[in-house]
């Protein structure tokens, strides 16, 4: 009857989830005996109060089941009813422990008594559900909830104390007091189960190169993105976060770096096995986060899975009563680090300079400087630092999640619910009656239960959700930003004492932009649905044992609307004040406007996945396990967002895939994979591919003749793996358009003309497009992995090596070549670049317990990868030169070689411009003594782009590391993770970078403005060269002046806690209880001092990276 | 129930796992495709609009895109400005002489005329008869050759400003080796001979007027192809192009000379040749100079010359080409004083080009006899006879163009000069005040959205045109028009036959239009010497002050003559921009540009000479 009620509200899980909950809620005096019989014994009587009430009891079965219950006893209470037999009906923490009652312990015959107990692991957390046996006796029992067993047992008893996971442990009793018994974990690769490409395999024959993180380790950070808590975590990912503005502060992250200079490098990523996003998770909804690289893990992919994949499995319910998890916390956040400024008066002083420099009057005169030092009227005499003026010094950010999870044996569910609030760093004007505050709200549910249908049908359901809400100005941040840049300190102050707003003609006022605009408005909501259906054919047929089917099906939508409330206020620039000292001020520009505006767009997508299954699992003989897959599945994706129809069409794929994996013993491990899949992308015939894999494996730890070493040896693995993989994602020129159906040629839309006189015979326009190319197919990414596990002193220690090497085949590029005079209005795609792509990555990871309560583990991750142009297309003309691509990394700079500034003694005649004959002439505009020389590298006397190589790192970091320690003391728990980069450069550039070059009327100027070349210190060890009135083309190249080291060492996290001790959190009911203090980003090292060098930019105007520091709590029920 | 749940579960798997190539087809096959352009009329119309598409807009992409009004000494940029976008940028980086092969020019215009060349070629080959739809073979016919008049109109555009370049016109199929496309430079007078075969053919094919005049206003006709065919051989005779020796170790790989190096007369008779064929399909009365005239019969110089930018085709049969698509919103804004127009005025004018128009009585002002006065301010008005123009005064008084008070540099000059420039404390008719480009005045300085050296542009501008309110009348765009085909006429003539008559004759009729005395020995009339050097200086001097500001002309003009190094060894000057009072009137230089040998040609965007190792750069870049 129970189970009817269970199916009909099914559809709603939510609401299922409530009733459980409330079902679960029990009160032992609800447990009510049935005695069916005459008679029964107890034992019979428990099990069924087990099944009906979804509880558990702790008890010895062999002495309860001695007992018998008559009739009599029906409809009693069970705890009457223990008391009649001697026996007490205990309640611990949610669990019920039967007991005999003490004053009749002395009347046990031959000294046995009922012995106590708790099983707890390492870390003091109690193992539920552990065998307790006495040795060479048929007397067992197992542990509750709490870990707590009672069993009958004397002093000089023998104990063997079995979990899974743990190392059996013997334990002798020597008296009659509670047994505390800590199990050791045994080699915990042995047990544990990882996930991977459409399913799961022991963690033992994984022969893949798979990462896996702890959820909790992605719950460190506080950002709303888990894109950010990748880097310096997973051995393997190489990612860099390049903002930090809220909505927009997702890292950019690569499997092994990048492997491919066409479209598309970024990871493939599955949400319980359906493609999503990994963005907008909430990282309390995550269970299980594995990263696969090589080809192994990723050959099931097929045509997706060339840039490696990523997989998330959200949280599932377990059986038992609900654990129900609070946490918040909140935070501050500040900026790491900002470009600084100088003031309004040495503003002026430095243009003056660099006026003089480029031969030319002041602009400024000594009067208007001296009024602007002293704050003669600031309205008239203004010094404004405008990045100051547009940001806070703080913002708050806060989180608050809620877990719950639990279940019977037929029906377990998992809900987690989070909030996410965090506000940016732009400046308000609290006058405005409108809310433009920077700042983004996100609000995470997901629901997932797990139905047994029948025993050997399950069914389960995922619900997942998010809505954000971001909020921002009227202007967008980046130009906020770069006014705050463009607008020199003594224009005009932020706002003049008689209320009126400034600004110059066709100028901005970087805080009007960002608290006089309005504001606007972004909303997204995304759904995930998923519903899986297993079917276990085994238990329906011995002799299919093993053999497993599902089916699997799901929606997604997501939509987006933009809100925008904007105005643009009236302006007035002050030209003076009149005889009483009012201001005289005269409006800019009439397009004032003092209403909100409004306007929305919207856009969205849906995709609707199928999948079904087989799986085969068997083990025969205990040695030989065999692993098998087959499996069918299809996506169609469709983008409600774009304007053109090609966009709009489904995006489609389709496929097979499958595995078979052998392994003997836990010795020797083989493995096989493939993808056999399609792109709509290619034409008939070139559509589908047959992505292979192999892979072997051979642990000798596992060997007969190395038992003597496994007390220091505990593991060794040697794997090795080879296969193909593909990638069918081409992308245009634009930014996410991707061009699509390459096999198909174009025709664009174009500018038409009009004829006439008055131009009123008008034409659309119409010309070629893209060449569709017959034979185009995906690029193949042929994949070698060897890898190494190796554990140390019963795994105290665990190293993993891999080491690869990755050749990116085919890869779609426009031809290059091909030389402007053909007109093509588009170049060719073709199935054309190579690109190699090496490297290796050592994870290691050490435990150590030094008594129960002293716990600590360490761990670190060194990734390196380094990729090589093989070919790019390039005319032979061009390889041979120094520009030439190939050969060289990725994202490499180019540009000159500086070799230092002019001296005077450079020139024939220097205020002419006139070089020395032997030194070489620069093509970029005439230079000066303090100007940038350069490398005349193919010595022909003319510094031009001939001269011009890769100079640098690359723009993306090749190494990328991280090491950190989580220590527990009792009731307190330190960690911290230090995270780096290293091996990459950022470019300096922009208009007004140089001190001066916007001429006085655009452009701030870097506080370290000093730090530069003068006729009277003309040395070469300075950051800017000769000051000039405007920007100077030759100084401005691209060239290794500019260049700076942009790697960095930071403290990511730290974390402090402190738990509630037991006895606190049984008094409050609560399992576990814990106050914390945690830091992100709190200390930044690096070579380069004027920004954050990990946002890449080459000014220093982008939203900073933050560092938050944030306080909380985490309540479990 | 449990074997229901199996049932459909296995039909499902089944289902499933059924293989579906067509899932992947791409529906619905929705996207146009070259067969679906040329079996449709409008479609195939709008093809061929496309390529008329870059057909250059001379107030728009001669100034702003392409920078050749601020190349030459006519026009001058705030050297702020070049960081507002990639075309001022541009600018400035050629005035400053710090371009170079590295810097992609805002505008292709070379990768352009090969996109549109293909784009054309693709045209011919595929455009067909549509009975069905009203396309007749006849008009295939003249679509066919219009697409040919481009691809000859494009690639002389190429030859002005890059000089010689690979010649494609055969169609280049995605087969083609590479090598067949690897190709060099074509040396000059073969792109010439070429061009003005092309011409002819053209000029043979095309009436000299429609009869749906309107509808077809901008596309090639008899007149435009003799015109252009005139200027191509003008060109090609001038120094720049005919035996210019500084080229002579400018070749192809394979040795092939891209200038001829010897001086060859007879391109200058050539010139003559094709300028009076045009000429007299011209005079034939299909193309006349604009002219308004005073009730009393005269000609009135003010209205004609400012309307004549202002007039469309059907009332103004000075233009032969213009491009009809077309807006002169931005083109106001920058060319009215930033306080009146709302925008930001900065297109500004040089003190060079001040002096060198003329004064009332048509003498330049450096003649002892011309009356000008440098110093000091007017005392009276300077008031035109014979002109409705009455732009000079709140009192809207007939004729009036200076007020009293005017600084005397810019009194008593020439017509011409009232409506080519706008100069400091000069009437802004429709703002009802007088201009302020005075440091700290309304219009003016010291920022860079004000004019630089102390003149605006006035030419082309609307005085009906409400620039601030983005509200300003049609105006043509004229590519060519009749007046400099005078010019060039008596230019070519006194390299073939100096001294005669015909020179003065176009000289003067320019002068006539212009409301200044003309050259001759007749009554009213200034004696000039006719011999040739004296000629050449003279007809130069008309062309700067007749076209200035008027986008490429004088750019193209002081290339072909060589002259420019020499016009740039002295600075640009202008007013004293920094100065809020009188002393405002004082020359000042306001930079040197940088002019060398190399600025005669563009240099060729360095990544298209990387995929051709036959494609040399031009010389000194």
């Amino acid at each position: 009857m129970r189970f009817r009620t269970i199916r009909n509200s099914f559809m709603l899980s939510v609401c299922l989830v409530l009733w459980s909950f409330a079902t679960f809620a029990q009160d032992s005096r609800l447990l009510r005996v049935q005695v069916t019989k005459s008679s029964e014994s107890l034992t019979n009587i428990l099990s069924r109060l087990e099944s009906e009430h979804k509880v558990k009891f702790a008890y010895n079965p062999e002495e309860l089941s001695r007992i018998q219950v008559q009739q009599r006893y029906d409809k009693m209470s069970l705890s009457e009813v223990l008391d009649e037999k001697g026996y007490r009906l205990s309640e611990k923490s949610g669990s019920f422990v039967i007991s005999r009652k003490p004053q009749s312990a002395s009347g046990q015959s031959q000294g046995q008594r009922l012995l106590t107990g708790t099983v707890k692991d390492p870390q003091g957390q109690p193992l539920m559900g552990a065998s307790v046996q006495i040795k060479g006796t048929g007397v067992n029992t197992s542990t509750d909830d709490n870990g707590n067993f009672v069993i009958n047992a004397k002093v000089g008893d023998v104990l063997l104390i079995r979990f899974v996971g743990f190392e059996d442990m013997e334990h002798t009793v020597f008296n009659t007091g509670s047994q505390n018994l800590v199990l050791t974990k045994t080699d915990e690769t042995l047990s544990e189960v990882v996930v991977v490409g459409y399913g799961t395999q022991r963690k033992a024959s994984v022969i893949g190169a798979i990462s896996t993180v702890k959820p909790e380790v992605l719950q460190s950070n506080q950002t709303r993105s888990i894109t950010n808590s990748l880097a310096g975590q997973v051995a393997g990912v190489i990612a860099v976060q390049r903002s930090g503005e809220p909505g927009y502060d997702n890292s950019d992250f690569w499997i092994r770096g990048m492997n491919s200079f066409g479209a598309n490098t970024t990871p493939l990523v599955l949400v319980d096995g359906i493609e999503r996003s990994l963005s907008n998770i909430s990282p309390e909804e995550i269970e299980s986060f594995s990263v696969l690289k090589d080809a192994t893990a990723t050959a099931v992919y097929g045509v997706r899975g060339a840039n490696g994949v990523i997989l998330v499995q959200t949280k599932r319910g377990k059986q038992g009563k609900p654990r129900v998890t609070v946490k918040t916390d909140y935070g501050l956040s500040q900026p790491t680090k900002l470009p600084e400024f100088v003031g309004a008066a040495k503003y002026m002083e430095t243009i003056n300079t660099a006026y003089s420099y480029s031969g030319l009057a002041p602009l400024f005169l000594d009067e208007q400087i001296h009024r602007t030092r002293i704050g003669y009227d600031p309205d008239l005499y203004a010094d404004v630092d405008w990045m100051d003026a547009v940001t806070t010094p703080f913002s708050g950010n806060g989180r608050l999640s809620m877990d719950v999870n639990g279940g019977s044996e037929r029906l377990r569910y998992s809900l987690v619910a989070a909030y996410f609030n965090e506000s940016g760093m732009i400046a308000v004007d609290d006058r405005q009656n409108y809310d433009s505050r920077l700042g983004l709200k996100k609000y995470n549910l997901r629901s997932n239960v797990d139905l047994d249908l029948t025993s050997s049908t399950k069914l389960a359901v995922g619900i997942g959700g998010y809505i954000t809400e971001r909020q921002a100005p009227g202007v967008g941040i980046s130009t906020i930003f770069s006014h705050a840049m463009d607008t020199p300190p003594y224009v005009h102050p932020i706002i003049y004492s008689n209320g009126e707003i400034p600004r110059i003609e066709a100028r901005y006022n970087p805080w009007s932009d960002a608290t006089q605009t309005g504001y606007q408005l972004r909303y997204d909501s995304n759904l995930e649905t998923q519903l899986n259906v297993v079917q276990d054919f085994g238990l329906l047929m011995p002799v299919l044992d093993g053999l497993k089917g599902s089916v699997l099906a799901s929606f997604d939508a997501f939509n987006r609307h933009d809100q925008r409330r904007t105005k643009t206020p009236r302006n007035f620039i002050a030209i003076g004040r009149n005889d009483i000292g009012e201001l005289i001020t005269s409006e800019v520009g009439k397009d004032g406007q003092e209403f909100l505006g409004y306007s929305r767009t919207s856009g969205g997508n849906r995709t609707i996945y199928f999948e079904s299954r087989l799986n085969y699992n068997k083990t025969l003989n205990n040695v030989h396990h065999l692993d098998g897959l087959f499996l069918f599945n299809l996506r169609d994706y469709v983008d409600q967002s774009v304007s053109e129809a090609i966009g709009a069409l489904p995006y489609r794929n389709t496929g097979i895939a499958g595995r078979t994996a052998y392994s003997y013993a836990d010795r020797y491990f083989a493995e096989f994979n493939f993808g056999y899949n399609g792109s709509e992308n290619f034409k008939r015939g070139y559509r589908f591919g047959f992505f292979p894999s192999f892979a072997v494996g051979w642990m000798p730890s596992s060997e007969r003749f190395f038992e003597p070493l496994r007390g220091t040896v505990s593991k060794l693995k040697f794997r090795g793996s080879w296969g193909l993989v593909g990638n069918d994602r081409i992308q245009g020129d634009g930014t996410a358009d991707t061009r699509r159906f390459a096999y198909l040629s174009t025709i664009e839309s174009d500018s038409g003309y009009s004829f006439g006189y008055t131009n009123n015979f008008g034409y659309g326009g119409w010309r070629e497009g893209e060449f569709g190319i017959e034979n185009m197919t995906w690029e193949t990414a042929e994949k070698l992995d060897v890898g190494m596990e190796l554990g140390l002193w019963n795994n105290a220690l665990h190293v993993q090596v891999d080491w690869f090497n990755e050749k990116r085949r085919d890869i779609f590029m426009r031809r290059k070549t091909i030389p402007e005079t053909a007109g093509y209005n588009l170049l060719p795609f073709a199935n054309y670049g190579r690109v190699d792509n090496r490297g290796f990555e050592v994870e290691l990871l050490v435990n150590h317990s030094f008594s129960p309560d002293w716990f600590i583990s360490a761990r670190g991750n060194f990734t390196y990868a380094k990729n090589t142009v093989i070919e790019y297309d390039e005319s032979e003309n061009l390889k041979q030169s120094f520009r030439a691509r190939t050969g060289r990394p990725l994202n490499q700079h180019f540009g000159l070689v500086a070799e230092r500034l002019y001296s005077y003694s450079d020139f024939d005649d220097e205020s002419k411009n006139l070089l020395r004959e032997d030194v070489p002439e620069p093509s970029y505009g005439p230079v000066r003594a303090g100007d940038i020389k350069y490398k005349d590298l193919n010595n022909d006397g003319i510094i031009n782009s001939d001269d011009e190589t890769a100079i640098g790192k690359p723009y993306v970091p090749q190494k990328i590391f991280g090491f950190g320690i989580n220590t527990r003391y009792k009731q307190f728990d330190l960690g911290f993770l230090f995270q780096g980069a290293t091996d990459f450069t950022n470019m300096m550039q922009g208009a007004t970078l140089v001190p001066g070059s916007g001429g006085g009327g655009t452009g701030n100027i870097y506080a370290n403005v000093d730090d530069r070349w003068t006729p009277e210190n003309p040395s070469s060890n300075v950051i800017w060269p000769r000051l000039s009135s405007s920007q100077s083309s030759n100084n401005m190249r691209y060239s290794t002046w500019w260049l700076v080291d942009a790697s960095y060492l930071r403290l990511k996290n730290m974390e402090v806690g402190y738990t509630l001790p037991q006895t606190a959190r049984d008094k409050l009911l609560m399992k576990n209880a814990r106050v914390f203090l945690r830091g992100s980003n709190l200390l930044t090292f690096s070579y380069f001092k004027m920004w954050d060098p990990e946002i890449g930019s080459q000014n220093g105007l982008k939203y900073p990276l933050q560092r938050i520091v944030s306080g909380g709590i985490e309540i479990t029920f | 129930m449990k074997k229901i749940i199996y049932k459909i579960l296995t039909v499902t798997v089944f289902w499933g796992m059924m293989s579906c190539d067509k899932f992947l087809d791409k529906m619905p096959d929705d996207a146009i495709t070259m067969e679906m352009v040329f079996n449709d009329r409008v479609r195939t119309e709008e093809w061929l609009a496309a390529i008329y598409n870059k057909v250059p807009d001379p107030l728009m992409d001669y100034t702003r895109q392409w920078g050749s009004t601020f190349f030459s000494d006519d026009a001058q940029i705030a050297i702020a400005m070049s960081q507002f976008n990639d075309y001022w940028k541009w600018v400035v980086a050629n005035n400053q002489g710090s371009v170079s092969a590295t810097h992609k020019p805002p505008v292709d215009i070379w990768g352009n005329a090969y996109k549109d060349v293909r784009s054309a070629l693709l045209f011919i080959d595929n455009v067909k008869p549509l009975e069905a739809q009203g396309q007749t073979a006849v008009m295939v016919q003249q679509m066919k050759m219009e697409a040919r008049f481009l691809i000859a109109f494009y690639y002389h555009k190429l030859l002005e400003v890059y000089g010689p370049f690979p010649l494609i016109t055969e169609l280049v199929g995605a087969d083609t080796p590479l090598e067949q496309v690897i190709v060099p430079r074509t040396p000059v007078d073969e792109i010439v001979n070429w061009l003005d075969n092309e011409y002819k053919v053209l000029a043979n094919f095309f009436p000299a007027s429609y009869s749906n005049a309107d509808q077809m206003f901008g596309r090639p006709n008899k007149g435009i192809c003799k015109a252009l065919r005139a200027r191509l051989w003008l060109y090609a005779a001038s120094p720049l192009y005919n035996g210019n020796t500084e080229y002579a170790d400018l070749k192809n790989p394979d040795g092939t000379l891209l200038f001829s190096q010897t001086y060859d007369p007879s391109k200058w008779t050539k010139a003559v040749e094709a300028t009076r064929d045009f000429l007299d399909l011209a005079e034939e009365g299909n193309y006349d100079l604009y002219r308004e005239y005073y009730p009393n019969g005269r000609i009135d110089p003010f209205l004609s010359f400012q309307n004549l930018f202002l007039k469309t085709a059907n009332v103004n049969k000075e233009i032969i080409f213009g491009r009809a698509t077309n807006s002169r919103n931005w083109y106001n804004g920058v060319s009215n004083p930033r306080g009146y127009a709302g925008g930001s005025g900065y297109y500004g004018s040089t003190q060079n080009l001040v002096d060198a128009f003329f004064m009332k009585n048509g003498l330049p002002i450096n003649d002892p006899t011309s009356g000008y006065v440098e110093t000091g301010f007017s005392t009276s008005q300077t008031i035109y006879p014979n002109t409705k123009y009455d732009l000079g005064g709140s009192a809207r008084t007939e004729g009036l163009v200076s007020e009293t008070g005017t600084y005397n540099m810019y009194v008593n000059r020439e017509p011409r000069f009232y409506i080519t420039l706008w100069h400091d404390n000069q009437w802004i008719p429709r703002a009802n005040r007088t201009t302020q480009f005075k440091n700290g005045g309304q219009d003016g300085g010291p920022t860079h959205d004000s004019p630089q050296s102390g003149y605006l542009n006035r030419k082309g501008v609307n005085p009906e045109a409400d620039p601030r309110n983005n509200n300003v009348p049609y105006q043509p765009a004229i590519i060519l028009r009749l007046g400099e085909f005078y010019l060039n006429y008596a230019e070519a003539l006194n390299e073939v036959t100096p001294g005669h008559a015909d020179i003065l004759k176009y000289v003067n009729l320019i002068r006539e239009r212009a409301g200044i005395p003309t050259y001759g020995s007749g009554a009213g009339q200034i004696d000039i010497s006719t011999d040739q050097g004296t000629m050449r200086e003279i007809i130069r001097r008309e062309r700067r002050v007749e076209f200035a500001m008027e986008g490429d002309v004088r750019y193209n003009d002081i290339r072909r003559w060589k002259i420019a190094e020499d016009i740039f060894r002295a600075p640009i000057y202008g007013m004293n921009r920094s100065a809020s009072n009188n002393s405002f009137y004082q020359r000042t230089a306001y930079m040197t540009r940088s002019w060398t040998k190399r600025n005669y040609f563009w240099p060729i965007y360095q990544n298209y000479r990387d995929n051709n190792e036959n494609l040399v750069q031009n010389k000194y870049w």
